[in-house]
C-alpha cells in the first residue's frame, strides 16, 4: 500500500491561504449584514426576509458539521460498508422532514421568539420548559463540540505537521477570534455561503477520490477483501464486505452497524435528527413567506446538499482501497481513520483540493463550534439567567454572555485534549440520538399537536437527558446496556412515548391561548 | 381518487421506502445499496414535499 503521510510545507501554505480567504469572506458577509440589520436580534434572524436559496443552503451548512464533511470518510475507511449507517445514506429523508415541519417556526417569530427555547416558552406558556430546553441544549452541544474540535485539529495536524495538542489549542484560538470579530455565522447569509462551499467541495472530493482509487468496481472489490482493524489494534478476521459488522461483544455492540437492531436505530436517528437539532430548525426563524414553487426549489437544494455526506463517505472507502488499514495503526493516534479524509483529498486532488477541503472543514467545524458556543452562552443568559431574573439589564446580560463563552470553549477543548474519540462520527452520534429523541417531539411535533403539554415536553427532556448518560460507552455498560441500537431505540421511542402519554394525562393550554398558536382549520 | 386515498397511498410508499433500505443492504450490498439508499431517501423526500404542498399547504 502507498504511504499517505508525505506532506510538505507547500500543503500548509495552501491550507492556510484557503482558510484565511474563507475567514475573510465570512467576516465581510457578517459585517455587511450586521450593518444592514437595525438590531442584534435582527442580525440573528434577519427581518424575516430570507429567501429559499439562502435558507436552503443555510440548512445544509448547519446540518453538515465536522461529522458529515470530515468524519464520514473515517467511517467509510474504518468500517467499510457498515459505516454507511452513520454516514447517513438516508439523511435526505430527515432533511425533507425538517423542510416540511420547520416552516411553522415562522409563526413563533411573529409572536416574539428569536431562539428555539424561546419558541418553546411561547408554545407552552412556560418558562420552565424554556430553561430546561436551554439546559438540555448546553449538555448535548458540549458533546457535539468535542467532535468539531477533533475534526479541525486533525486537519491542522496533518497539513502543517503541528502536534495534535498544538492544533487543538489553535482551533480554540480560531474559534475565539471568529467569535470576537463577529463572524460566528449568526446570519443566514454566512451560513448560506458555507453551505454552498461544503456542497461543492464534498461532491468534488468524493468524485475525485472515486476516480483516484480506480473506480467503483475496484473499490467494491477491495473493500470486499478487507478485514476490520480496531484503532491502534491488530487486524481481525471480521470482513468489511457486508452492511453489518459483527464486532465481538461487549465493546463491539456499541457500534451502530453491528446488527440490524443498530441499523434500525441509526435510520430512526437520521429520520428525526435534522428536525431535532435545535441549531438546524432555527434556520426557519428568519425565513420569509415562500411559495410552493420555492418549496420545491428548497427541496432540490437539500437533496444536492444532503448527498454531500455520501460523497465524503466515498472518499473514506477510496482511502481504504489505496492504503488498506495503515491509518488504523498506533502511529496515527489519536486521529486514526479520521485522517483518511485529509489524505484522500491530497491524493485525489493535490494541494488545491486539500486546501479547499481544509477550508470546508474549517467552515463546518470552527464555524459550527463558534455558533454552538454562542448558542450555549445565550442559553445561559437568555434562557436561564434572564428567565430567573427578568429585571437583569441588557448590558449585564451581554457581559455575562461574553464571560460564558470561555467555559464553553474550554470544556469541550479539555475533553478532546484528555480523551479524543477514536472515530469522531461514532462519538457524535451519541449526542445526535439524544437531540433527535428529545427535540423532534418537543419542538417539531409540538408545533402541530395541540394536545402537547408543558408536562409532556418536560418529561421527554428529562427522560432523554437521563437516558443519554446510559450510552453504552458511558454508564450504560454499568447496567449491562452495551448495545447501541437498544440504547438509541429506548431513548428515542421512550421519549416519544413519555411525551405522548404525559401530554395526554395533563391539561393542555387554554383554548384562547391555543387559538393564538394554531389556525382554526388545524 | 379522494384526498384521503391519495394521502394514505403516498404515506404507504414512504413507509415502503424506509423498509426497503435495510432489505436492499441485506440482499444486494455494495454500491447498489449505498446509492440505492440515497435514491429511496429522495423518493421519500419528494413525496413528503408533495403532500405538504398539495394537501397541507399553509398560507400565512
Amino acid at each position: 500500500m502507498a504511504d499517505p503521510t508525505q506532506v510538505g510545507p507547500e500543503v500548509a501554505f495552501g491550507v492556510i491561504t484557503a482558510i484565511v480567504t474563507f475567514l475573510g469572506i465570512s467576516i465581510l458577509l457578517g459585517f455587511f449584514m450586521r450593518k444592514k440589520a437595525g438590531s442584534f436580534e435582527e442580525w440573528l434572524v434577519g427581518r424575516g426576509d430570507i429567501g429559499p436559496l439562502v435558507t436552503g443552503f443555510a440548512l445544509v451548512a448547519t446540518y453538515l458539521s465536522g461529522w458529515a464533511i470530515f468524519g464520514n470518510a473515517g467511517l467509510g475507511y474504518a468500517y467499510g460498508w457498515s459505516g454507511s449507517w452513520l454516514i447517513g445514506t438516508t439523511c435526505v429523508m430527515g432533511m425533507a422532514l425538517v423542510l416540511v415541519i420547520g416552516y411553522r417556526m415562522r409563526r413563533y417569530v411573529a409572536l416574539g421568539s428569536r431562539t428555539v427555547p424561546e419558541m418553546l416558552k411561547i408554545r407552552f406558556d412556560s418558562r420552565m420548559v424554556q430553561a430546561l430546553a436551554g439546559l438540555a441544549m448546553i449538555v448535548l452541544l458540549i458533546v457535539y463540540s468535542v467532535g468539531q474540535y477533533k475534526a479541525m485539529a486533525t486537519v491542522w495536524t496533518i497539513t502543517t505537521n503541528m502536534p495534535f495538542i498544538g492544533s487543538l489549542l489553535l482551533t480554540a484560538i480560531m474559534v475565539l477570534i471568529y467569535l470576537v470579530i463577529g463572524g460566528y455565522t449568526g446570519t443566514q447569509w454566512v451560513s448560506g455561503f458555507q453551505g454552498i462551499l461544503l456542497t461543492i467541495v464534498g461532491w468534488t472530493l468524493g468524485i475525485s477520490a472515486l476516480i483516484w482509487a480506480g473506480g467503483p468496481i475496484r473499490i467494491a472489490e477491495t473493500i470486499g477483501m478487507e478485514m476490520f482493524t480496531p484503532p491502534g489494534g491488530s487486524p481481525t478476521t471480521i470482513p468489511l464486505k457486508d452492511f453489518t459488522l459483527p464486532l465481538p461483544p461487549p465493546e463491539g455492540l456499541a457500534f451502530p452497524g453491528v446488527d440490524y437492531v443498530g441499523v434500525a436505530a441509526a435510520m430512526l436517528m437520521f429520520l428525526f435528527m435534522a428536525t431535532g437539532f435545535p441549531h438546524n430548525i432555527a434556520r426557519f426563524l428568519g425565513t420569509r413567506k415562500i411559495t410552493k414553487r420555492e418549496y420545491w426549489m428548497m427541496l432540490l437544494l437539500l437533496i444536492i446538499g444532503g448527498l454531500t455526506p455520501l460523497w465524503v463517505g466515498v472518499a473514506g472507502l477510496a482511502g481504504r482501497t489505496m492504503w488498506g488499514d495503515t491509518l488504523m495503526g498506533l502511529e496515527f493516534e489519536p486521529m486514526f481513520g479520521d485522517s483518511a479524509a485529509v489524505y484522500a483529498s491530497l491524493g485525489a486532488g493535490g494541494i488545491p483540493l486539500a486546501s479547499l477541503f481544509a477550508a470546508s472543514v474549517f467552515a463546518a467545524a470552527v464555524a459550527t463550534l463558534a455558533g454552538m458556543t454562542m448558542i450555549m452562552a445565550t442559553n445561559v443568559t437568555r434562557d436561564l439567567v434572564h428567565n430567573a431574573f427578568p429585571k437583569t439589564s441588557p448590558k449585564k446580560l451581554l457581559r455575562l454572555t461574553q464571560l460564558a463563552l470561555i467555559p464553553f470553549i474550554a470544556i469541550p477543548l479539555w475533553w478532546t485534549f484528555t480523551s479524543p474519540p477514536p472515530i469522531l462520527s461514532e462519538f457524535m452520534a451519541g449526542s445526535a440520538v439524544a437531540q433527535a429523541g428529545i427535540f423532534f417531539f418537543v419542538v417539531g411535533v409540538s408545533m402541530y399537536w395541540k394536545r402537547a403539554t408543558k408536562w409532556g415536553a418536560t418529561a421527554a427532556i428529562i427522560y432523554g437527558l437521563s437516558l443519554t448518560m446510559f450510552h453504552p460507552k458511558a454508564y450504560g455498560k454499568l447496567i449491562g446496556l452495551n448495545h447501541w441500537g437498544y440504547w438509541a431505540l429506548t431513548l428515542m421511542l421512550g421519549a416519544a412515548l413519555v411525551y405522548t402519554l404525559v401530554s395526554l394525562a395533563t391539561k393542555p393550554l387554554s383554548k384562547e391561548k391555543l387559538d393564538q398558536l394554531f389556525h382554526k382549520s388545524e | 381518487m379522494s384526498k384521503t386515498s391519495v394521502v394514505y397511498a403516498t404515506i404507504a410508499i414512504m413507509i415502503l421506502c424506509v423498509i426497503l433500505v435495510p432489505l436492499i443492504a441485506y440482499l444486494f450490498g455494495s454500491w447498489t445499496a449505498y446509492w440505492g439508499h440515497a435514491l429511496l431517501a429522495i423518493v421519500f423526500a419528494v413525496i413528503a414535499v408533495f403532500l405538504r404542498t398539495k394537501y397541507y399547504w399553509e398560507a400565512d
